[in-house]
This record gives structure tokens, C-alpha cells and sequence, in this order.
């Protein structure tokens, strides 16, 4: 069977930089792959390439046996694909987390008002926020906010989820609660990308890990075999510090 | 080369257009009559010539008596326009008006722009100097004197040629007696009748020497009307005929002004409301048609700035940075007179076009700060959910835009509001204005003025709190003032 994500090659630029260098990478169904790699080397571009809040400059991305192109119209399909979570939450200011989470069921995936409330109230309640459903995001914690913006995502049905650092910008203390629902969301089988500095996350659950730099993937290979006996140079070195 | 021919070109058509454009229809006459109104315009602030009633609101005086009597004769209704005198001969040859009445002297200079009737009445111009002045009794004592006269009249003219003189030009020339009452003038020179009237209700001033000039006044007319002079030359001499002439001057200026007894300060308070109140709806009218205009426009202008294609934004932006460089009373005689040749705009929506053009470009600004107010993970996020860029703008950043310039919007409503009396000065009646008909024959300035300011100040302080509370009930929790 095809690999669910297909990356052929990819390259993209800012001006003279290259943030992301020709880079491959395939993930096949409930396969959980952690990016790992310093600040600054491409993890988070590669990432927005994935459901093109970047556009590649060369390369091939399919997403499901489809290519993602230039086409507006096929772009906004294959997003619906792909669920997305941002490293500062980014959930809607001026809705609750109820109506953060029916909104775009009703204006993309054009479900009813009531079949889409339906479907935010079970997901608030897989991540354990039912009684905060009235909530606004200003009123939220920060590890609340992530855990909503999970399952905004996730009501959307996607076949990939996607995280950006998704607790870089959390106080310790929350840290847990938010990497506790995506561990329990890679339990169900869902095919996950997560770009994150947490090792002890990519060993629990991590199928593979990618270790980038200066936007090229240096190394990569099953969890264990990276994190306990990693060949290349510069992964040990970035090991070394994080695991100290 | 060719760029400057092209725009010298441009120019010259331009010039022609303004020039040519009033003679196009010559011999208005049969217009007229087909239509049976005459369009008269007059500046209503010259008791006894032209004045709003007190009690009527009706523009009254020896001035409208003969013009409405010649019309009679002619078969014809007279339809009045308010204008202020200094833009009076503009108005006419824009054609905002068949013919003006307006106690004009018939001068060489004025002849140029327009075709005067056969005089109509003599006015001599007269010093006017306070009661306990005893050292001015002619027009040699006045050398380095400070002299107040009404912009664009005769008098200014005259006070002009003398030496050393500082002449400060008034709108009106009731607020020149007010200064002089004042203590900032030493001198006015007006015409006569209209200064002894002044005289005989206030009673702070005197009318000194002899009269100093022969002032013929005259009906004017745009130039080319021969037949509408005739017209108007042969009513007048019938008037004259039948003794109607003779009645109304003997209305106007035969008989003393009775003086009414000095009311009590809650009287005239309440005398001063109840004339200014009905010119309230207008200010709040003019205030929302321009707000709206406005609201459109700033929309506009600002979503083409941020989304728009060079051309369309550099336009955007030009519109914002020109129409914010420029004063806005500059703008409103731009559109009503500068432009009135060519679009007839009454004076409400000439008003209304210039301060929405004006607040538009302040709006776009506001409304473009609160575009980029809403940080990019919003829309990021949005797009991330499958939704289309209209989706996003519609159901996440416009939603919270809007909520973020309430209170912006609202002050700039406010700002609107008092702005909306600029437009007195071409004559719309709304609630400044009102203020300076009333006191162009009471001469009550502080309790006038006291009360313009009070009904101001009402309405912006309820918008002050209607806005408050609408910015109280959209709020999103955690953005902005809290």
C-alpha cells in the first residue's frame, strides 16, 4: 500500500535561503514520525510545506494519492485532509471553544448547526474540556487551549495530523496534559507528523524519528535506534544536549 | 516634451469647460417660465434686507418683499436658496440659483461677473463707531485704525484704501458690532440702513459723518440673460407704478423698530431652544448620510490597500494621503462651489459628499490598522481548517476587525458629528447655522452660542455612551481594552 504522505524532493526558499534543501520523506498509514532537529534548521517550513501554508519550489508533495498543486480549489480539499496544530494555539479570540470547533465543520465540511455541535461536544470531551465548552479562548490555560485546538482538528476528519511544536509554548506544568491526548491519539491509529523538542514524547511513541538540519534530514530510522545509537555526528551532538 | 503639451492641453480644456459651461444654457428666461419657479439665491443674514424670521423661521426683508412682488408680476412662484455672500456670485454661475437678491452693490468689479438689474435701492456706505467714542468723525480720522467690515462687500473695498487701516473681514457683519462691542474695533464701515439697524436694537454703537459712497443695489443675474434683466427691469418699474414699491419700502424702513421689553435669562434660553431645536434633525441627518458614505468608502479603500493590485491600492493610498492633507472646509467649497458648475449638488449633498470623502479616508486607516490588528495564526489556522480565503475573511478576521475599531469608529462618529457644522457655511440649514440666523437680528451671543454648544454636546455625549455600551456587548474577551 502507498504510503499516506509522500515527499519527493522538496525545496523552499526565502530569498538566498534555503530553509527546506531537497528533502524526502514518506509516512505510511498510523505510522507516528517525530522531527527533532536545532531552532532555525527548517522543521516548522517543512511542516507548513505539508498542507501549503508554504508553497515548494520545487519537488512533489502527495497527500493521499493526490499531488498537491498550485490549483486553489484542490489545495483547500487536501487541507481538509490534513489536520493542523500551531505552537501558539491560534484558536478563534472572538469564539468559545464550542464554536471554535463547529465552525468550520459548518462552512467547509457543511454539516447541520446540530450535527456539528454534536460532533464538538464528543471531541471536547476526548480531550477532556466538556465543561469548558463556553469558554473563551482568553479564558482558557494555555494547555487547555492546545488540547481544544487538538480537537478543532480533529473534527474535521483528518487522515494526517500535523503538530508544530505544540507545547513549545507552554508553561512545564501543562506540558503533560497536551502530550497525554496526542499520545492517546496516536493509541487510535491516526497517522501523525510532530515537530517537537519533547525526546521522552518521541520515545514513548515515536515510530521513526528525522533528525534536521540546515533544512536537510541528516538521519533518520526507528525511534530507538536513533535516540540510543544514532550514527551521524551532528545527531549526537544535538542528543547529547537535549538528553543531558 | 510631449507630456507637458498633453497637460497643457488638459488644462485648457479644463479652463474652457469652467469658463464655458454657465453660458451653455444663455437665456434661462424660457426655463424658467416652462418650469414657473424662480430659484432666488440670498444670504439671510442682513436684516433688514434678508433675515429668518424668530418666530416663522421664514426668510423675511425689503429684500425678499420686492423679489417675491416681482415675481408675482412675472406669474412666477420664488423658491429661496441660502447662501453665504462671500460665495454668492459663485453660486449664481454654477447655476445653484436663477438670480441673486442679497443687498449687492452694483460695482465695476462685480459687473464682470454678473448682469445687475437696474438699481434698486441707494445705500450709502456709513462709519459706525462705539457710543463713547468721540475722536472718529470721518473717514481721515481712521488712519491706523482697526475696522471691521463684511468679507466681499463695498465696504471692505473701501476700508482697504485706507491708509495703515487693519481691516478685519467678517461672515457676518452682526459679529462685527459684537466685536466692537468688544473692544476690538474702533470703526465699521457697512451699509447704511443695515448699520442703523443694528444700532437701533443694540444701542452700543453710533453711525458718525456723512454717508461715504452712492451704493446702488442691484439684482444680479448670470451674464448673457438680457432677457431675464428686462424682464425683471420692467416688473420693478411697474412695481414702482402701482405703489407696491413704495409699501414695502415704507414696511421695511418707514417705521421705528419697536424694541420688545428685556425678557428674563430662562425666556430667552428657551426663546433660543425652541428656535435652534428644529435644526437639530438636519445636524444628526447630514451626520449619518456622511458617516455612512464614509463607512463604504473607509471598507473600500482599505481592503484594496491591503488586497488589492498596485494600481488599485496606489490609488487607495493617494485617495487617504490627499483628502487627509487637505482642510476639510477647503474640500466642502471645493465640491459646492469649485465643482458646482459641473454637478448641481444642493448644498445638503454637496455637505454630505465632501465630510464622507474626508472621514472615509480617516476610516480606511482605522479600519486597515484593525485588519492587521489580527495576528496571521488566525488566518493560518482558519485556511488549516480547509476554509476558502473568503471564508476566512468572513467568518475570522472581519468578525474580530470589526469588534476592534468599535471604539475608533465611534470617536470618529463623534468627531463627524461636530464636523457637520462646517456646512453652514454653504448655506444648509442645520443647527450651527441656525445659531448664526438667530443671532444676526437678537445679538444675544452668549446665551446663543451657549446653547449651540449645549445641544452639541448632548448628542456626542449620548453617542458617547450608546458606543459604550455597544462596545461593552461585542467584546472578545482577552483582546484589546478590556
Amino acid at each position: 500500500m502507498a504510503a499516506v504522505v509522500q515527499v519527493r524532493n522538496i525545496v523552499k526558499t526565502f530569498g538566498s535561503i534555503r530553509a527546506v534543501d531537497d528533502v524526502s520523506l514518506d509516512v505510511e498509514k498510523g505510522e507516528v514520525i517525530v522531527i527533532i532537529g536545532p531552532s532555525g534548521s527548517g522543521k516548522s517550513t517543512f511542516l507548513r510545506c505539508l498542507n501549503a501554508l508554504e508553497r515548494i519550489d520545487f519537488g512533489q508533495i502527495i497527500i493521499g494519492g493526490e499531488i498537491l498543486r498550485g490549483d486553489v480549489r484542490r489545495i483547500h480539499d487536501i487541507r481538509l485532509e490534513i489536520g493542523m496544530v500551531f505552537q501558539q494555539f491560534d484558536l478563534f479570540m472572538h469564539l468559545n471553544a464550542l464554536d471554535n470547533l463547529i465552525l468550520a465543520q459548518h462552512v467547509v465540511r457543511k454539516r447541520s448547526k446540530q450535527e456539528a455541535e454534536r460532533v464538538a461536544r464528543d471531541y471536547l470531551a476526548r480531550v477532556g474540556l466538556s465543561d469548558k465548552a463556553d469558554s473563551f479562548p482568553a479564558h482558557l490555560s494555555g494547555g487547555q487551549k492546545q488540547r481544544a485546538a487538538i480537537a478543532r482538528a480533529l473534527c474535521m476528519n483528518p487522515k494526517v495530523m500535523l503538530f508544530d511544536e505544540p507545547t513549545s509554548a507552554l508553561d512545564p506544568e501543562m506540558i503533560g496534559e497536551v502530550l497525554d491526548v496526542m499520545k492517546s491519539l496516536a493509541a487510535t491509529g491516526m497517522t501523525m507528523i510532530v515537530v517537537t523538542h519533547e525526546i521522552g514524547f518521541a520515545r514513548e511513541v515515536a515510530n521513526r524519528i528525522a533528525f534536521f538540519e540546515s533544512g536537510k534530514i541528516v538521519e533518520s530510522g526507528p525511534a530507538s535506534e536513533i535516540l540510543n545509537a544514532a550514527t551521524h555526528p551532528r545527531t549526537m551532538e544535538f542528543l547529547s544536549k537535549v538528553l543531558k | 516634451m510631449r507630456r507637458v503639451l498633453f497637460l497643457l492641453i488638459c488644462l485648457a480644456f479644463l479652463i474652457g469647460v469652467l469658463i464655458y459651461v454657465p453660458g451653455v444654457f444663455a437665456d434661462e428666461l424660457d426655463d424658467i417660465r416652462s418650469r414657473g419657479v424662480m430659484y432666488i439665491g440670498t444670504d439671510a443674514t442682513y436684516p433688514p434686507f434678508e433675515y429668518a424670521d424668530e418666530k416663522t423661521r421664514e426668510i423675511v426683508g425689503f429684500d425678499i418683499d420686492l423679489i417675491r412682488a416681482v415675481c408675482d408680476n412675472l406669474g412666477l412662484r420664488a423658491e429661496f436658496i441660502v447662501v453665504p455672500f462671500d460665495g454668492i456670485i459663485s453660486g449664481l454661475n454654477s447655476r445653484k440659483y436663477d438670480c441673486l437678491i442679497s443687498a449687492m452693490t452694483i460695482t465695476p468689479e462685480r459687473s464682470e461677473a454678473v448682469l445687475f438689474s437696474e438699481p434698486y435701492y441707494d445705500a450709502g456706505q456709513s462709519i459706525a463707531v462705539p457710543v463713547d467714542d468721540h475722536a472718529i468723525k470721518s473717514l481721515s480720522d481712521l488712519d491706523g485704525k482697526r475696522i471691521g467690515v463684511q468679507l466681499g462687500t463695498t465696504g471692505e473695498m473701501l476700508a482697504n484704501k485706507i491708509k495703515n487701516a487693519r481691516v478685519k473681514s467678517f461672515d457676518n457683519i452682526g459679529d462685527a458690532f459684537r466685536d466692537m462691542a468688544n473692544g476690538n474695533l474702533d470703526a465699521i464701515i457697512n451699509d447704511k440702513p443695515v448699520s442703523q439697524r443694528i444700532i437701533l436694537v443694540r444701542d452700543k454703537a453710533k453711525l458718525v459723518g456723512p454717508t461715504l459712497t452712492s451704493e446702488r443695489y442691484g439684482i444680479a443675474m448670470r451674464r448673457g440673460e438680457e432677457r431675464l434683466k428686462r424682464a425683471v427691469d420692467e416688473a420693478i418699474v411697474e412695481l414702482k407704478a402701482q405703489g407696491i414699491f413704495a409699501d414695502i419700502n415704507k414696511k421695511w424702513f418707514g417705521t421705528p423698530v419697536i424694541r420688545e421689553p428685556p425678557k428674563s435669562f430662562a425666556a430667552t434660553i428657551w426663546g433660543i431652544l425652541i428656535y435652534l431645536a428644529p435644526a437639530v434633525p438636519m445636524t444628526i441627518l447630514v451626520t449619518i448620510c456622511s458617516f455612512i458614505l464614509a463607512v463604504g468608502l473607509g471598507i473600500a479603500a482599505a481592503l484594496v490597500r491591503l488586497g488589492g493590485g498596485l494600481i488599485v491600492s496606489s490609488i487607495a493610498k493617494i485617495y487617504s494621503d490627499v483628502i487627509r492633507g487637505v482642510p476639510l472646509i477647503v474640500q466642502i467649497f471645493f465640491i459646492y462651489f469649485g465643482l458646482g458648475s459641473i454637478f448641481h449638488l444642493g448644498e445638503f449633498w454637496a455637505g454630505v459628499i465632501a465630510i464622507g470623502i474626508c472621514y472615509g479616508a480617516y476610516l480606511a486607516e482605522i479600519f486597515r490598522a484593525g485588519i492587521q490588528a489580527i495576528p496571521r495564526g488566525q488566518s493560518e489556522a482558519a485556511l488549516s481548517l480547509g476554509m476558502s480565503r473568503w471564508q476566512v475573511d468572513r467568518h475570522v478576521i472581519m468578525p474580530q476587525a470589526v469588534r476592534i475599531v468599535i471604539p475608533p469608529l465611534a470617536n470618529e462618529l463623534i468627531a463627524c458629528l461636530k464636523d457637520s457644522s462646517l456646512v453652514s457655511i454653504i448655506g444648509l440649514r442645520e443647527l450651527t447655522r441656525a445659531g448664526r440666523e438667530y443671532l444676526s437680528w437678537s445679538y444675544i451671543d452668549f446665551a446663543t452660542w451657549l446653547m449651540v454648544g449645549v445641544l452639541y454636546l448632548m448628542m456626542t455625549l449620548a453617542l458617547a455612551r450608546v458606543s459604550r455600551v455597544i462596545e461593552r456587548r461585542y467584546r472578545i474577551p482577552g483582546l484589546g481594552a478590556q
